[in-house]
């Protein structure tokens, strides 16, 4: 009898996929060579003449294996990473960069005047927008809660960064952190810039949370009283 | 016909073909290509080079669904059924199979005629 997962190993020797995804590969086409070779040898056909022998024999299997690799391997252009996190937060930070462009431009020039609403204000009722953006981008791209969290927060993430970064040069340099600022002063400026733009950006993740799966089958589930199909999950 | 409008029919062909099966019931690789040829009277047949690729395009595209169980005689095979993406997919997928041939039907009629 034929150890046709060792014969198979062999020839699909230049499968490049993952360990795992290869060994589930060489199992099943190992699988189908036993059963062809099991299924005639029960009508008779001696294992010599078996058509599974013949079968293994005359495939291509380096054509075989690059056809394997096509089909196994996700054709999207972008892996899932900068899927559900890169792409959908740099959407989102390039948004907030142009709004807020745009709001401190002459375009806002009406909003300038003492009596009309602080452009801050403005800014900060728009952030769950920004929010909502990044994380609508990346639930669609695959991604898990922690990844729409963090694209929708993702601005806030950088201008934390650039905080730090200022601090660490500061304290290198020796020089007081939020120069010229009395120490409740800087209290105030992180209370602002950072704490309560994040809730803001927050806000705006908070309907991107459910998987649209779950969300659909709720939906369905509502609208027929029926249950409905098995959904998996994202 | 050229050999890639050949190609594209057989593929597409092949591919409702495993989604119609699906639909009925869970089957693994080699049972799929026994039941393809025998329900079909022979006219389509798969080998291990044309099926698994097959498989595994469809899969990806999350059309099926593959998991390995026990079969009846307690080995392990890939066990393949439709997802609701695939469900979704089978019915559009046969009108336009329907249409294509009936077009067929009807221009081989005319040119016999």
């Amino acid at each position: 009898m034929h150890d046709w997962k060792s014969l198979v190993e062999q020839r699909l020797a230049k499968l490049n996929l993952s360990k795992s995804q290869r060994e589930e590969v060489v199992n099943e086409l190992a699988a189908h060579l036993e059963d062809l070779a099991d299924d005639e040898s029960a009508g008779g056909v001696h294992e010599t003449e078996s058509i599974a022998s013949i079968h293994y024999e005359s495939t291509d299997w380096s054509n075989l294996a690059r056809k394997i690799q096509r089909s196994k391997r996700d054709g999207r252009a972008l892996n899932s990473r900068s899927r559900t996190f890169w792409l959908p937060a740099f959407v989102t930070l390039t948004a907030v960069q142009i709004f807020w462009a745009i709001l401190i431009s002459n375009l806002f020039c009406p909003l300038a005047s003492p009596l009309a609403v602080p452009r801050s204000v403005i800014f900060l009722a728009a952030l769950p927008l920004f929010g909502a953006i990044g994380a609508y981008l990346s639930r669609r791209g695959g991604g898990n809660r922690i990844a729409r969290i963090a694209a929708g927060i993702f601005p806030l993430l950088v201008i934390l960064a650039v905080m730090s970064a200022i601090l660490f040069a500061n304290f290198v340099t020796g020089r007081a952190p939020f120069a010229g600022y009395q120490h409740l002063h800087g209290w105030i400026l992180l209370l602002t810039s950072v704490l309560v733009p994040t809730l803001a950006l927050l806000v705006g993740t908070l309907p991107f949370m459910q998987d649209v799966a779950t969300q659909k089958s709720a939906h369905h589930h509502n609208n027929s009283g029926e249950d409905g199909e098995p959904c998996g999950n994202r | 016909m050229t050999r890639d409008t050949r190609s594209k029919i057989a593929r597409g062909s092949a591919e409702v073909a495993i989604l119609a099966l699906l639909s009925k019931q869970s089957l693994y690789g080699f049972e799929i290509a026994k039941r393809i040829e025998s329900d079909s009277g022979g006219v389509l047949r798969f080998n291990l080079a044309s099926l698994y690729p097959m498989l595994y395009e469809l899969e990806k595209r999350a059309w099926i669904r593959g998991r390995w169980e026990k079969n009846s005689a307690g080995r392990d095979r890939r066990y393949y059924s439709l997802t609701p993406k695939g469900k979704k997919k089978l019915e559009p997928l046969r009108k336009e199979w329907r249409m294509f041939f009936r077009g067929l039907d009807r221009l081989v009629g005319v040119k016999n005629a």
